[in-house]
């Protein structure tokens, strides 16, 4: 009786999980919507999920693409819980790891895996790297959820594929009271940690020159990777200031 | 990394996915399901382990500022995870020698209420108030012990600050639109491939071509085309030479032509290809002679004295010699950090600038560091930022040429100034910026003559603005 009560069991087990299988597999190979910053050709979007792509074992024992809620919380700490210091951690790790169109996940081994990955700039080969959006969005660890009006700090893994909900405009732009956890900000007092602008282009501020350039961290593209450069954004009119918030 | 690419699950996939599910339950019901509950702890490898540091020197002080030198320490948390909340615990040690073989040792302190330059050290008010005074700093990974130079030459080539006190000149509000019409344009290609035009780089995020030019001295113009891997040799009559530069990665570069020598010099930034700057050499006629890494993390800008070439290298903030024999010896990394120089070395002296937002500095010091023979000290209502050429005219006064800027406009300020640090002549120049070039690399000076690289939708130019004092 046992025996038959652990069969019965295990099949109800197989059965349910194949039923959760099947509604995971039918939403991710369903209707898929294109993210507002563009197709990434390869990592699913819908209006309250997406698909990640987990390259290290380490994290969360994930090898491959697994739909999860947009909502899923990698771990947080609140408004004025993190310090533009430690964000630096997270910049300075992706220094040398590439640079990957609607990015990404990278390693620390100091080499991009795949450099110079046609077609480039214009769609996704995940490949290693963030993109210079990609980038920012990953060292400030804003939320998945665009304008969530949360200035939470959360803690996305660099091997999780993910470029958070923003391009250059959704930085560039931001008002105050617009609901995302940064804002446009006078160029003119710009400090380590902000960042500086164009339509097309994002960097993150480390530290100025004797000269007035700024050091940046930026992904700058296949050819160049991610790394850090010293670049004369600050004065040039397409290129505006963006800080975000409730830094610790 | 891109061994598991994205796999989109499809129905045939239900058996696996549901047996995936089943060895998830299995493997998270012991983890205690620490992943839904948030972060898994990262597994930190050896390849994290890192320490860094930038400042803000005090080359050239005035009176009033503050006395001080601050630093930023980026290194793991003790908690080992580069990717949670913890902040590296730092610290370290400054060093400071004065005139009069003064001393001082002074350990950093937290200014946690600062958002940068948290670590900071007071000056000493013997030392501060000393002509002049050198300084290193250990920095140091409380955590792990390790320890780092900054600048790296350490007490072998510490950085410097001189102490001015010039009449300042004041600016006022900048007037845009109203800059100087050019006495020439020199050069002038249009993007592309083909013989005389100048390749868009590919790869980017944004436009860049033709990312830095030179000029000899009989006023012949060098326009770096990188995309191309050429320079093309503009002499005023017919089209240019074109000349092949094998080994160039493409990237954005600064050119220096010693004409004397017959040198070209070539520095790169970092790329996917190489992650620090190269500096490579070549004769005018495209052959290579040498190349050489810059052996600190960032650097943009190349010079010439003598037959060595010196590249200025952040964050240790040094102009550091790396190639010499005209780009035929290469200078290793730790001779790089043991020659660092704070000023550029000139025909004046070794030349310093500061830009401090409102406010542009220049100095000069002698070889013994021990002389302040220039100063100048420029104040703006309008922000400014690049210098991009402080340099002697023949008649011995200093040319400066540097960024002003609001949030929707942008300019160049150029400015003479005598020995005495007054102003002799002032005018504006055109931003012309439509493609990136190097940062620091729009403008030379040959002569009299105040050369500016500028780029539009259709092409790149050379103008030349006669200066005649």
């Amino acid at each position: 009786m046992a025996k038959r009560a652990n069969f019965a069991f295990a099949l109800l087990l197989v059965a349910f999980s194949l039923v959760i299988a099947c509604a995971a597999s039918a939403s991710s190979g369903g209707v898929q919507s294109v993210p507002d910053w563009g197709n990434p050709q390869g990592c699913y979007y819908g209006p309250n999920w997406k698909c990640w792509v987990y390259n290290h074992t380490s994290d969360q024992g994930r090898t491959s693409c697994a739909v999860v809620d947009i909502n899923y919380d990698p771990g947080h700490v609140g408004p004025f819980g993190y310090r533009r210091g430690a964000a630096a951690d997270v910049a300075d790790i992706a220094v040398s790891e590439g640079y990957q169109w609607a990015g990404g996940c990278y390693d620390n081994d100091g080499r991009d895996a795949k450099p110079n990955v046609y077609p480039r700039e214009t769609k996704s080969t995940l490949g290693e790297g963030p993109d210079c959006s990609g980038l920012v969005w990953r060292v400030w660890r804003e939320s998945n959820s665009y304008r969530p009006h949360d200035n939470s700090f959360f803690f996305w893994q660099r091997s999780m594929y993910d470029h958070g909900p923003y391009d250059t405009l959704g930085f560039k732009y931001a008002q105050s009271g617009s609901g995302a956890p940064h804002v446009k900000y006078d160029k003119w007092g710009i400090i380590f940690m902000d960042a500086l602008a164009s339509d097309t282009h994002i960097a993150l501020e480390d530290y100025r020159t004797d000269s007035g350039a700024d050091v940046v961290w930026e992904a700058l593209g296949e050819a160049y990777g991610t790394n850090e450069w010293i670049e004369s954004y600050r004065s040039q009119s397409r290129f505006s200031g963006v800080r975000r918030l409730a830094w610790g | 990394m891109d061994k598991n690419p994205a796999r989109r699950p499809g129905r045939r996939s239900c058996l696996w996915g549901a047996m995936g599910i089943l060895v998830t339950i299995a493997l998270a019901i012991p983890l205690g399901l620490t992943a839904s509950a948030g972060a898994g702890k990262h597994r930190i490898a050896t390849d994290d382990q890192f320490l860094k540091a930038t400042y803000t020197p005090v080359k050239l002080r005035v009176a009033g500022d503050p006395q001080e030198i601050r630093f930023d320490i980026s290194c793991l948390p003790p908690d080992g995870d580069a990717d949670g909340p913890g902040v590296c615990d730092g610290g370290g040690t400054v060093y400071f020698r004065a005139s009069g073989n003064v001393s001082a040792s002074v350990p950093l302190r937290v200014d946690s209420d600062a958002q940068v330059g948290r670590y900071v050290a007071t000056v000493p008010s013997n030392i501060w108030n000393a002509p002049w005074f050198t300084y290193y700093a250990v920095i140091r990974d409380n955590t792990t012990g390790r320890t780092i130079l900054l600048p790296q030459g350490g007490s072998t080539a510490p950085q410097i600050s001189i102490a001015i006190s010039p009449t300042p000149i004041n600016l006022g509000e900048h007037a845009f639109a109203s800059t100087r019409q050019p006495s020439a344009r020199v050069v002038s290609a249009s993007w592309g491939s083909d013989d005389g035009q100048v390749g868009l780089e590919d790869g980017i995020d944004m436009p860049a071509g033709g990312a830095s030019f030179d000029v000899d001295s009989a006023g012949n113009v060098y326009l770096l085309d990188e995309a191309n891997a050429r320079m093309l040799e503009f002499t005023g009559t017919g089209a240019p030479a074109q000349i092949a530069l094998p080994g160039l990665t493409g990237v954005r570069a600064d050119l220096r032509i010693s004409d004397t020598a017959g040198t070209a010099y070539v520095l790169e930034t970092a790329s996917a290809s190489f992650p620090k700057p190269l500096l490579r050499a070549y004769t005018l006629q495209g052959s290579a002679l040498g190349t050489s890494t810059v052996a600190d993390a960032a650097a943009a800008q190349v010079r010439v004295a003598g037959s060595t070439a010196y590249v200025s290298q952040y964050p240790s903030s040094v102009w550091a010699p790396m190639l010499q024999n005209n780009g035929r010896t290469a200078v290793a990394a730790a001779a790089q950090f043991a020659s660092g120089v704070p000023g550029v070395p000139s025909g004046i002296g070794n030349l310093v600038v500061a830009s401090l937002g409102t406010e542009i500095r220049v100095g000069t010091y002698g070889s013994s560091a021990t002389t302040n023979q220039f100063a100048a000290r420029i104040t703006s209502a309008t922000p400014v930022a690049d210098i991009g050429l402080a340099q002697a005219l023949p008649s011995g006064r200093i040319l400066v040429v540097f960024s002003v800027y609001t949030e929707t406009q942008h300019e160049y300020e150029a400015l003479v100034v005598d020995s005495s640090g007054s102003l002799v002549d002032q005018f504006s120049l055109p931003a012309a910026e439509w493609a990136q070039s190097m940062p620091l690399s729009r403008f030379r000076l040959v002569g009299s003559s105040l050369y500016e690289l500028g780029s539009s939708e259709t092409g790149v130019f050379v103008d030349r603005y006669d200066l005649g004092v």
